[in-house]
């Protein structure tokens, strides 16, 4: 039995008031895309993830790697250059990394414990917009 | 995520703003480390499929 949004409504009095997340399962190719677009992943390294996690998932220890490299890149080119598009761009992929593996330990989690559904990051496109969603009870 | 290395540049402000403004900074508080295993059990056992919720009365 699936558990609807009537029910929640119904049964638990939840409000539900502002943009739902809600989605579909993506594809592979569909991850793939998501990982490079606004992860900044190399095809190879968001391909060889799809992989190892047999879906649209990719691994908590990718993203630890991945976090930790834009976290320096950005660091480095902020000292030579200062906060240039690049820096921006960096800062919102590292940020994005950071929240998806946030999401992944801990109100997403699921049965594999070392991946997480890349699904997640269509969230995190415009981190403006972030906030706008439902992610916890408010009231 | 967090070591001697990563800490003090999200230290910094941008990395603060950034992430209050997504609103999310909260689950950084949260953690399943500690599970108590009785208390899992303990719901699973309550849980009633027709409703798709937990009795917890008597």
């Amino acid at each position: 039995m699936t558990v609807t949004l009537d029910d929640v409504a119904c049964l638990l009095y939840f409000p539900i008031d502002v943009m739902l997340l809600s989605h579909r399962s993506i594809s592979r190719d569909e991850a793939v895309e998501l990982m490079e677009t606004y992860l900044g992943s190399s095809t190879g390294d968001a391909l060889k993830e799809v992989e190892k996690t047999k879906g649209a998932h990719c691994r908590f220890g990718y993203l630890e790697r991945i976090f930790k490299e834009r976290l320096k890149e950005q660091r480095d080119l902020e000292t030579e250059y200062g906060v240039t598009q690049e820096v921006q761009r960096l800062r919102d992929q590292v940020v994005r990394i950071y929240l998806l593996y946030l999401v992944g330990i801990t109100i997403f989690t699921d049965k594999s414990q070392w991946a997480v559904d890349v699904v997640y990051l269509r969230y995190f496109r415009d981190l403006d917009l972030v906030a706008g969603y439902s992610w916890e009870l408010r009231h | 995520m967090h070591d001697k290395e990563t800490i003090p540049i999200m230290a910094a402000q941008w990395w603060q703003d950034k992430l209050q403004g997504t609103d999310l900074g909260w689950l950084q508080d949260t953690s399943y480390s500690l599970i108590d295993h009785d208390l899992i059990c303990a719901f699973v056992e309550r849980w009633h499929e027709e409703t798709s919720t937990f009795r917890l009365g008597r």
